[in-house]
């Protein structure tokens, strides 16, 4: 008889049996086989059975040693493989409610598509298996200093089509509570510069304004950041952002 | 079954149960990044609690299964390109990888117990020479021409969320 006919007919015969039958159905198939030498032991509320021969447990392998490791959009060099004409962005972060003072300890992400207007990942609503090793591309998170300051390194971003260049953000508290979603817009000057030249020509120039753009063409004046510099030494864009914190 | 060269997709599912240190980080983290990153597709005022139900009100929720896997990946790479939950019938070689995807099952942004996400592993391509005895009698070596001289192989048991993901007969 197996065992777990064995037990079966115990257990109609026991009230413990709703106790015990967890444990068994636990058990993988060819495990509930025992000789018919076997002897069964009621103690209690429980039912053991002693099989003939045994042997250890198989471990659950852990895998190498797991330490606690931040996201992997916690980044300042956001450029990735990325070509470019590099930017520096400094993204000041300022409260509303409190005199418009900076704004210590926020959470900032930032992401801006690539020279030809791609974005790291998604482009459809399918999913799509990655090569492990590859880390996402113009995507960070910063968290702001005792200035109120987010700095990140990248490139210039690209464009696509109907929208004017930008960057989009998002700002948390220091406990990620979004205060703020939101986007950069570019002087259009100096895009013209960048999208004339290196890996942006093949491209060509925006096919939007920011005045006609369908998120910057209600006014943009507080969204248009100050970029300087040049397409050969790089540029620095400055920006504030105000937030309610 | 014909001989072929395969890759196989392993699915691990992280949830509450999870028992070891690097599920239980994973679930943490990407349960703190999936509050985060929600919070760009729900609407303030009334938000939507679980992730099915924000799935339904904003298609565009879909890009959380990306942005919540930037939580995962530090833990991913911690396994250097080995599945440490698949292992051989020895019990010590472990199915290699180099793909990974991310799925959110469900979350909930009041309670972390509802928070649950599936992690399939994508093996690089590998030789199925036969199956056994509910076991893939398998080779690391993509290339099966050779294989009436002898191969070095490896054995994997039949089970679940353990998966043929891409099959090419050896004509």
């Amino acid at each position: 008889m197996k065992r777990i006919d064995f037990l079966k007919r115990s257990f109609g015969s026991l009230g413990t049996a709703a106790i015990a039958v967890p444990i068994l159905a636990a058990c993988k198939e060819e495990e509930i086989t025992a000789a018919s030498t076997t002897t069964t032991t009621t103690s209690g509320t429980t039912t053991t059975t002693t099989p003939s021969s045994c042997s250890v447990t198989n471990a659950e392998t852990e895998g190498p040693f797991p330490t606690k490791t931040p996201s992997s959009l916690v980044i300042k060099d956001i450029t990735s493989d990325r070509k470019g004409t590099p930017l520096t962005i400094n993204i000041y972060i300022r409260n509303v409610n409190n005199s418009c003072e900076i704004l210590a300890n926020a959470i900032v992400d930032i992401w801006h598509c690539d020279a030809a207007g791609e974005y790291s990942q998604y482009g459809g609503t399918n999913m799509q298996k990655t090569d492990y090793t590859s880390v996402n591309f113009l995507r960070g998170r910063q968290s702001t200093d005792s200035t109120g300051l987010a700095a990140f390194t990248s490139i210039y971003p690209g464009w696509y089509s109907s929208r004017a260049p930008h960057i989009h953000v998002h700002i948390y508290n220091s406990s990620g509570t979004s205060l703020l979603v939101t986007q950069i817009a570019f002087p259009e000057d100096v895009s013209a510069v960048v999208y004339a030249q290196g890996v942006y020509a093949s491209h060509g120039q925006a096919d939007t304004k920011n005045a006609s753009d369908n998120v910057f063409g209600d006014g943009f004046t507080n969204e248009l950041a100050t970029v300087t510099g040049s397409a050969s030494a790089g540029y620095v864009l400055t920006h504030i952002i105000y937030v309610k914190a | 079954m014909p001989k072929g060269n395969v890759r196989f997709a392993y699915r691990i599912v992280i949830n509450q149960h999870s028992s070891t240190a690097w599920e239980k980080y994973l679930w943490e983290s990407t349960y703190q990044e999936f509050l985060m990153q929600a919070q760009l597709f729900n609407d303030k005022a009334q938000p939507a609690l679980t992730f099915k139900e924000l799935l339904s009100k904003n298609e565009k929720a879909e890009q959380l299964h990306f942005l919540v896997s930037t939580a995962a990946h530090p833990y991913i790479l911690q396994w250097k390109g080995k599945i440490y939950h698949l292992a051989d019938t020895l019990g010590n070689n472990f199915m290699p990888f180099n793909y990974c995807q991310l799925d959110i099952i469900d979350s909930n942004i009041k309670d972390i117990k509802a928070h649950e996400i599936g992690l399939t592993f994508y093996t690089p391509v590998l030789s199925l020479i036969d199956i056994w005895e509910g076991h893939y009698l398998i080779s690391l070596d993509e290339n099966l021409q050779n294989l009436s001289e002898g191969l070095e192989t490896l054995m994997y048991k039949m089970q679940n969320r353990l998966s043929i993901a891409y099959f090419k007969p050896i004509v």
